[in-house]
């Protein structure tokens, strides 16, 4: 590295140098200071020419080391010759610091009272910070655990006419852009599947995978541990079977005495040859441990298949903004090319960390700013404990000014009083942080993602402590150099005593707003999550459970086995006693995998290409609707003449009229719909409407949706739907499917109350954290206000006892007492009004049926809050108005 | 009051060290660093800060002062380095700091070799 500037100090050197030469004591850094700062250029640059980096930081450090060196046994000054003497007096800067260190904690230690509610004051407020940003931190903030993350991107697509909505993508579509795409290194097209691993001895497991188009390791810049990894030519349809297996997969269900690569595993009944074996920390994506290639029959299963989600690579020399730009580029391409499939579709890749998250980085971010807000009012408490507590020790400081004490002593020792209240709190918030964390990931739902791995670690005690002791330190300078500037003068009682009442009602008016602005922020989440609870499914969930089958190609080749399948499936199931309906669907609600399908009208024009309406299709049995409790509201429902060779029928749900048949009854009318799969299709006729379920999550409303007759379209996926009137047999069922075929396992089992309470699952989270948060938020400062109006009320015995004396009554007082808390709680809800009006805005995506000012929750907030403010303030006023004159008097 | 050189001893090992690179010399202050590191075989490396605060120590204890820089000196980067020189009394102590150290080394080599015609 030989630059223009070689000869001088670089200029990093030459800004910080001369600011932190101000460490230095003054006349070691007059004498010393410049050649000092030479004779680090002189190092640095010795160090450069030896390949080392001198890094600032270095210095930085050396300057500090040497600045309190210097300070705690000075040289004292160089100037004219003296007597050598070589060590300075004992008396340096160390000892006074530690004298005063130990005096400090002597006080404090002779305070209990005191000292504990400071520090636990803190502690709450850093443990519940600590807590959320281990979370935020693990999750978010961590950059993904491979090489070069931020090069990795996601890639999705999106249609005109749903711009918002990012979907899947085929495996074409991937392989075209695989090929063209620049600025990509490399891109796979992934899709989280579940396989059944058929262990030596017979019994089935169900098995996380990931269907590739090629190998993942290459993107993630991971090599295989054994053998190698896929590449786009195992994608065939036609070609050998093979998979990569996790070190993990490896060391639990294979035989360790053979090697893995080479082994074969039996996958969903075929038999695979394992190729390679990845890194045991990879799981990608969702905890995969096998990985196939997709074997898709790209000729059956075409362009408009999607069912993939992309993840790659940047390729070196290339940023976002270049992938963006070829992609949009790419995107038009493929219109034209293939305007069928692709006419308004844009491809777009995004950081694939952001990606995986899925907005929940919005939400633990918005979760970080509420905790903050618990911490300024905990800070806001601290500051007004420790205000009261350097007023009362002013008659101690002005002594100790009188005796000679200067004005930095003192606040030093105050600061170093504080230190040691920030360095508790630090401690016993990070502790009371492990406790909050374990809370948290105990009611974070299933549904959460990446909440593994969250941990305290160094990282977060590092946060904790830095927390607790910059708030402790920013607090106490204030009070600090007040008291310090006051004392010097009188040691009377003072004049600021008032500016101090004031300073302390203002903090409470701040505390109180932001009580109220988190108030309201839970309690919007609260009335979201009733509106979830009551929201009408269409269907009743109560005694539903349900598990899902998926029959491997073998076996059940034709359509016919498969139907065959459900039929005496459902007939086993129903002889179990408790077992009142049955019935059998491809994607029932909440399952997670509806399918989506163009259709037309046979009675309309063929729509342009790209321009066919879509709806969302459920191949049932003909007992699933009566098990769902779905009601009919016209025309038939499906029975078992809907069969094979008869006439191809469906049904469809009122959103589907009045979506797509508002003006005509749609019974009767022939619909022809477009579903992949390679099946062949006859237009249907329609021939019943049923009522509207919700099909997903409880906030996206109803979809048009299309029953089909599982009997006249066999698909090898089966969810299955049983109403009992127990709780669920899942042993009967489970010897049930066995009898109809022993090696299928039961995959998801559940019941439907659970599945849509995991739908619920995220804003319960965020409900009960809110919650949490505010009520920690309301008790703090409610102890803040005890706090003031306490020592106010001591503060003005005297003034109180005298008016008593000239005939008072204690009800006026306790009445005044109250009012003068009840003022500060006034001005702060007016201010804690601003912030909601202001602030739940950001709450609005999280919210559903609730506006985000809502009156309702505006007004439970405020009475919330003048009432735990009413029980806050009748200690003090009681006391207030049992003053008793003479004892009041003789104090004073 | 006893003679000052008495008093200054014994010397600290950077110390010693410092004053025997400047006996070869007069050097600015990396140059001392180098020497020190260099002469110690690597065994004693201080950083810039210590070396320049017994730098001020024995300039206060009037074993070393600055000095004119040489003539011509080694071509540095930026403003001209201080020159830092060994002290007549600099000297003395140094050469009375040996004499105490070789005392120890021949206290040491008896004893030892005593102790290992015993062993």
């Amino acid at each position: 590295m030989t630059g223009p500037k070689k000869g001088s100090m670089p200029r990093w050197l030459r800004l910080l140098g001369p600011i932190l030469l101000l460490l230095l004591p003054r006349e070691f850094r007059r004498r010393y200071g410049d050649d000092l700062l030479l004779a680090i250029d002189d190092w640095r640059r010795d160090r450069r020419a030896r390949g080392w980096l001198p890094y600032p930081l270095l210095v930085v450090v050396l300057l500090i080391k040497t600045g309190l060196a210097e300070r705690a046994r000075p040289t004292v000054p160089v100037s004219g010759y003296q007597a050598p003497v070589i060590t300075a007096g004992r008396r340096d800067v160390v000892d006074i610091f530690l004298q005063d260190l130990k005096f400090a904690w002597r006080k404090l230690w002779k305070q209990p009272a005191f000292s504990s509610l400071a520090v636990l004051t803190l502690a709450v407020g850093v443990g519940v910070n600590a807590a959320v940003f281990g979370i935020l931190d693990a999750v978010v903030l961590q950059p993904l655990p491979y090489p070069e993350p931020e090069n990795l991107i996601q890639m999705r697509r999106t249609e005109a006419a749903d711009p918002g909505k990012l979907k899947s993508l085929s495996q074409l579509d991937v392989e075209d852009i695989a090929r063209d795409a620049e600025s990509l290194e490399s891109l796979v097209g992934y899709q989280t599947t579940s396989v059944t691993w058929i262990a030596p001895d017979g019994s089935p497991e169900v098995v996380r995978a990931g269907a590739l188009t090629s190998g993942l390791l290459e993107v993630f810049r991971l090599a295989p541990v054994e053998g190698r990894d896929l590449t786009s030519s195992d994608n065939l349809p036609t070609g050998p079977r093979v998979v990569v297996v996790s070190q993990r997969f490896a060391d639990s269900h294979l035989d360790a005495a053979e090697p893995a690569v080479g082994s074969t595993l039996r996958l969903d009944g075929e038999a695979f040859e394992v190729v390679g074996v990845a890194p045991r920390e990879f799981h990608f994506p969702r905890g995969a441990q096998l990985w196939t290639p997709l074997f898709n029959d790209t000729e059956g299963c075409g362009r408009g298949c999607r069912m993939l989600t992309g993840v790659g690579r940047i390729a070196a020399g290339h940023n976002p903004e270049a992938v963006a730009e070829e992609l949009g580029v790419l995107s038009s391409r493929m219109e034209q090319s293939y305007p069928e499939d692709n006419l308004g579709t844009a491809f777009h890749a995004r950081d694939l960390q952001t990606g995986l998250l899925g907005g929940v980085d919005r939400s633990l971010r918005l979760l970080m700013g509420s905790v903050f807000l618990v911490l300024l009012i905990a800070a806001s408490n601290l500051a007004g404990l420790q205000m009261a507590r350097t007023s009362s020790r002013r008659t101690e400081f002005s002594v100790r000014s009188a005796l000679g004490a200067a004005r930095g002593r003192i606040c030093l020792l105050v600061l170093l009083e504080t230190l040691l209240l920030g360095l508790g709190g630090g401690v016993i918030g990070f502790l009371l942080g492990v406790l909050a964390m374990r809370i948290v990931l105990w009611v974070a739902p299933s549904g959460m993602p990446s909440f593994e791995g969250v941990g305290l670690d160094s990282r977060v005690f590092l946060f904790s402590l830095v927390v607790a002791l910059s708030s402790a330190l920013l607090l106490a300078l204030w009070p600090a150099w007040r008291l310090a500037a006051r004392t010097i003068g009188s040691g009377v009682r003072a004049t600021g005593d008032r500016t101090e009442i004031r300073a302390r009602n203002w903090l409470l008016v701040v505390e109180v707003a932001l009580c109220l602005g988190l108030l309201v922020g839970a309690g919007l989440l609260l009335r979201t999550y009733h509106g979830l609870l009551e929201a009408d499914l269409g269907f009743d969930p109560q005694g539903l459970s349900s598990f899902m089958v998926a029959l491997p190609d073998k076996g059940y080749d034709v359509p016919e086995k498969v139907i065959s399948f459900a039929d005496r499936l459902e007939a086993e199931l129903g002889s179990i006693p408790g077992v009142v309906d049955v019935g059998s669907a491809l994607g029932r609600p909440f399952s997670g995998n509806t399918i989506g399908t163009s259709f037309r009208f046979m009675d309309e024009p063929e729509p342009l290409p790209g321009a066919s309406p879509s709806s969302r299709i459920r191949i049932v049995t003909h007992g699933y609707l009566d098990t769902l409790r779905i009601p009919l509201h016209s025309g038939r429902d499906l029975s078992p003449v809907d069969r094979q060779g008869a006439q191809p029928v469906l049904l469809v749900n009122e959103e589907f009229v009045r979506r797509f048949s508002p003006a005509r009854d749609p019974i009767g009318r022939e619909v022809e719909i477009d579903i992949g799969f390679g099946l062949e299709e006859l237009p249907r006729t329609i021939v019943g409407i049923v009522g509207d379920t919700l099909t997903e999550s409880i906030t996206d409303g109803v979809e048009p949706e299309l029953f089909i007759p599982q009997a006249q379209m066999a698909v090898p996926w089966l969810s299955v739907v049983l109403r009992t009137e127990r709780e669920s047999p899942w042993t009967e069922i489970a010897a049930a499917v066995q009898r109809v075929d022993p090696h299928l396992p039961l995959r998801n089992k559940e019941t439907l109350v659970e599945a849509i309470d995991e739908a619920r699952g995220p804003t319960r989270f965020y409900l009960v954290l809110m919650s949490g948060f505010s009520a920690i938020a309301v008790f703090l400062a409610a102890i803040g206000l005890y706090g003031v109006v306490s020592h106010m009320v001591t503060r003005r015995s005297r003034e109180i006892a005298i008016r008593m004396a000239l005939g008072a009554a204690s009800g006026r007082v306790v009445r005044q007492v109250l009012a003068e808390g009840m003022k500060t709680v006034g001005f702060g809800i007016a201010l804690g009004l601003v912030i909601a009006v202001l602030g739940t805005r950001l709450l609005e995506s999280m919210l559903f049926g609730v506006e985000p000012l809502d009156p309702l929750v505006l007004a439970f907030g405020v009475l919330g809050l003048i009432s735990v403010s009413l029980l806050a303030l009748l200690v003090p006023a009681y006391r207030a108005g049992r003053v008793s004159a003479t004892v009041a008097l003789k104090e004073n | 009051m006893s003679s000052p050189v008495d008093d200054l001893l014994p010397l600290s090992a950077t110390d010693l060290h410092v004053l025997l690179v400047l006996c070869g010399g007069a050097l600015y202050g990396y140059a001392i660093l180098q020497g020190v590191v260099e002469e110690s075989d690597s065994r004693l490396r201080p950083d810039l800060g210590a070396l320049y605060r017994g730098l001020a120590r024995l300039t206060r204890a009037g074993l070393v002062r600055e000095v004119e820089p040489p003539t011509n000196p080694p071509p540095s980067p930026g403003r001209p380095r201080r020159y830092y020189g060994i002290t007549t009394l600099g000297r003395r102590v140094v050469e009375q700091e040996l004499a105490r150290l070789q005392s120890v080394l021949d206290l040491a080599s008896t004893r030892l070799s005593v102790g290992n015609e015993t062993r």
